[in-house]
């Protein structure tokens, strides 16, 4: 009898971490846009289909995009990107697995806007690097979680060579701006 | 008189170039409407296509124009405006998305059958259509 009550005292004080533990947040329509600036041309794409999921109880953080998925302005500016450069049948997707880490005593299952330090590895174009930038999450009482950062990519570090003459037309480092809103999954 | 006529020939030429380069340069992306559909399959098997082998599937749809066949799970509409209508799978994580294009007002009942075509993008927990239209 009494350790059955034990038990039970046990399951009541386990259960509140225990759902904490569980709870992941997701979303299918991230958005990942990158923006190229030179004085010849300036070319940006949005991708508006982009997977995640989110703990924040350990801060873990993933992402997977299409790389089919981004969209150009011009036709040929998605068909240069595809074939040419990120080999998109080849490499069908860019991903980003880390950690979102918050400042020395801040807890992100907390509502309210944490500043947090991006940490992980990002393969593009099969090439595997690791990446470290700053981001922002908004915990929401309406149990949505909002996550944004940016940072630049070098195309060279990913394997990714831009012949001379197109060179002087894409930046040497693009700037990339990730948007998500997950909900509970 | 004849030297001339050579350097109008010659203007019209450059000029006719200029113009079809420019166009080509800045053509848009196409969408699915108006463009005959390469291949046509279920929505279903697209899916399990997808989800057993994503390399041998993505060689066979991606970058074409899929016609896809099955029954409406969810009409959303994204953050960008623009309407996603999921098809079935038979598995709960994933669906068939289709996505419309820019501004483009689509509607179709949730458990009815349609028909849909699409650039077939690839597929990431979903397959992935592109610039849709809806056939029926």
């Amino acid at each position: 009898m009494k350790t059955a009550k034990t038990l039970i005292y046990a399951a009541i004080l386990l259960l509140p971490s225990m759902s904490m533990a569980q709870d992941k947040y997701g979303t299918r329509n991230g958005e990942i846009s990158f923006f190229s600036s030179t004085p010849m041309e300036d070319i940006s794409a949005i991708n508006t289909k982009v997977a995640s999921v989110f703990v924040p109880t350990t801060g873990t953080i993933e992402f997977s995009a299409l790389i089919k998925a981004f969209e150009f302005e011009k036709a040929l500016m998605q068909e240069h990107f595809n074939e040419n450069y990120m080999e998109s049948s080849t490499f069908p997707k860019a991903t980003f697995k880390g950690k979102l880490v918050p400042a020395e005593g801040d807890d992100l299952s907390k509502t309210g806007i944490h500043a947090v330090n991006v940490e992980g590895m990002l393969t593009i174009h099969g090439v595997e690097k690791p990446m470290k930038a700053k981001g922002t999450v908004e915990v929401g009482a309406d149990g949505t979680v909002k996550a944004m950062c940016d940072f630049d990519i070098k195309p060279e570090d990913h394997g990714i060579t831009i012949p001379g003459v197109v060179r002087a037309k894409i930046a040497q480092t693009i700037t990339a701006k990730v948007r998500v809103t997950l909900s509970k999954l | 008189m004849r030297k001339r006529n050579i350097v109008i020939v010659v203007l019209l030429i450059a000029a006719l170039g200029a113009y079809l380069g420019f166009r080509m340069y800045s053509a848009e992306v196409p969408n699915a409407a108006g463009q005959a559909p390469e291949l046509a399959v279920d929505a279903k098997a697209l899916y399990e296509a997808f989800s057993t082998d994503e390399r041998v599937a993505g060689e066979r749809y991606n970058d074409k124009v899929v016609e896809v066949t099955g029954t409406v799970r969810e009409v959303t509409k994204g953050p960008d405006g623009r309407v996603n209508i999921l098809l079935e799978t038979g598995d709960a994580l994933g669906a068939v998305v289709c996505e419309f294009p820019d501004g483009e007002a689509v509607e179709a009942a949730v458990n009815s059958t349609v028909a849909i075509k699409g650039y077939c993008a690839g597929f990431n927990m979903d397959v992935l259509l592109q610039r849709c239209a809806l056939i029926r």
